[in-house]
């Protein structure tokens, strides 16, 4: 029994032993030192936006940098709504307040375009509000009076397509078909060439009746 | 294997910061014993050297607080234990057990007793890692002739005396799980 526990405590006692002695790899150091000095090489001297350590300076910086950015967040979300606020209601506003003021100055006629948002053109037109209602008028009303641009103009059609690819890459020849008078002068040519070419060779000159034949006697 | 706490060293007050130590100092002083620590846990040559490099990494990323520290050397040792037990986690020390016991065995043993002896410590292996957490702890640093019975408490947040209950514990321990 004692022999079989000094052979484990033995067994413990080399295992123990042996991470005892155990020698660190030759040239450790050395590449300790190598990595040392590439981690140093990038990495920056002092880090500038915090400071180093657990102190309560530390801790203030943090805050305070939390609280700003938070702050910051805030308002960036109120202007935000407070823009789409403005941007849904503008239209109802206006428009209320043009009939309103339509009705007041009935000489402008319904139909009748407002080229912009120009001062003396609207006050020409009569839309031009009375001072005290100027300053609703004076971000909104006019775009919402003005006419309506001009529509873009719309692609070629197919067959305009491709007779910009035609002129561009078909030949004289090919180009003439195009004009009805260029056409028919072609096709004129074309026929006069066709008949010249396969018209019948002339007739032979007539011999003379007059000749007497030698075997006629 | 669990990482060790940090309840136990002492810092410094603001007063008592003295300029940053040479870093190429500490890794001649104290590059071997962290190599047997990591070793201890990883039992892989050149995972403990990975480990002991990754240490002084992270005190030359701290260096400006190294003057606070009082108790060197158990917080580096710390720093490599608890390192070596985040990359214990991506290998498998058990499967390195095989060459390690051979390297352990004596070399001038026949084959035959060699290969015994290699299965035998293979087995204090397996018993070891059976060990309470603790246990464990205390019976692999006290291996390191460098560390003291109070620096070992240092490491663990023990005092001397129960580290030296541990190790009594450790030791029972293992004797009765080698039997079974």
């Amino acid at each position: 029994m004692s022999t079989e526990n000094n052979q484990h405590d033995d067994a413990v006692d080399q295992v123990l032993a042996a991470l005892r002695n155990a020698a660190s790899p030759e040239g450790m150091e050395a590449r300790i030192a190598q990595r040392l000095q590439q981690h140093a090489a990038g990495m920056p001297a002092r880090r500038l936006y915090l400071p180093a350590g657990p102190t309560l300076v530390g801790a203030w910086w943090r805050g305070a940098l939390t609280g700003a950015a938070a702050a910051t967040l805030v308002a960036g979300v109120v202007l935000f709504g407070a823009h789409l606020f403005r941007s849904r209601s503008t239209p109802a506003q206006t428009t209320g307040f043009a009939a309103n003021h339509s009705s007041a100055t009935p000489a402008v006629p319904a139909s009748a375009p407002v080229p912009c948002a120009n001062r003396t053109v609207l006050q020409a037109y009569g839309t031009v509000p009375p001072a005290g209602e100027r300053h609703l008028r004076a971000d909104t009303g006019a775009e919402t009076v003005a006419p309506s641009p001009a529509a873009p103009r719309s692609g070629l059609t197919q067959q305009e397509r491709e007779l910009a690819r035609l002129a561009r890459t078909a030949d004289p020849a090919v180009l003439a078909t195009l004009n009805p008078e260029a056409q028919a002068r072609q096709e004129a040519q074309e026929e006069a060439d066709f008949d010249k070419f396969f018209a019948p060779p002339p007739a032979p000159p007539a011999q003379p009746d007059d000749v007497p034949s030698p075997n006629n006697e | 294997m669990d990482a060790i706490g940090e309840q136990t060293l002492r810092w410094c007050s603001a007063e008592e910061v003295s300029a940053e130590p040479d870093v190429s100092a500490l890794v001649h002083d104290h590059s071997g014993l962290l190599y047997r620590v990591a070793l201890s846990v990883l039992r892989n040559p050149a995972e403990a050297e990975d480990v002991v490099q990754d240490v002084f990494i992270r005190i030359l990323e701290r260096r400006q607080q190294l003057g606070g520290i009082v108790e060197l050397r158990p917080w580096l040792v710390r720093i490599a234990w608890n390192l070596a037990i985040d990359r214990r986690r991506k290998i498998r020390p058990e499967q390195m057990d095989d060459a390690f016991a051979a390297d352990i065995v004596s070399a001038d043993l026949p084959a035959d007793q060699a290969l015994a002896e290699a299965g035998r410590i293979r087995q204090v292996f397996g018993a070891m890692e059976r060990l309470p957490r603790k246990e464990r702890q205390a019976l692999l640093l006290s291996a390191m002739d460098e560390l003291s019975t109070s620096e070992i408490g240092s490491v663990l947040g023990k005092s001397e005396s129960s580290v030296r209950s541990l190790l009594f514990r450790a030791r029972t321990h293992l004797r009765e799980r080698l039997k079974d």
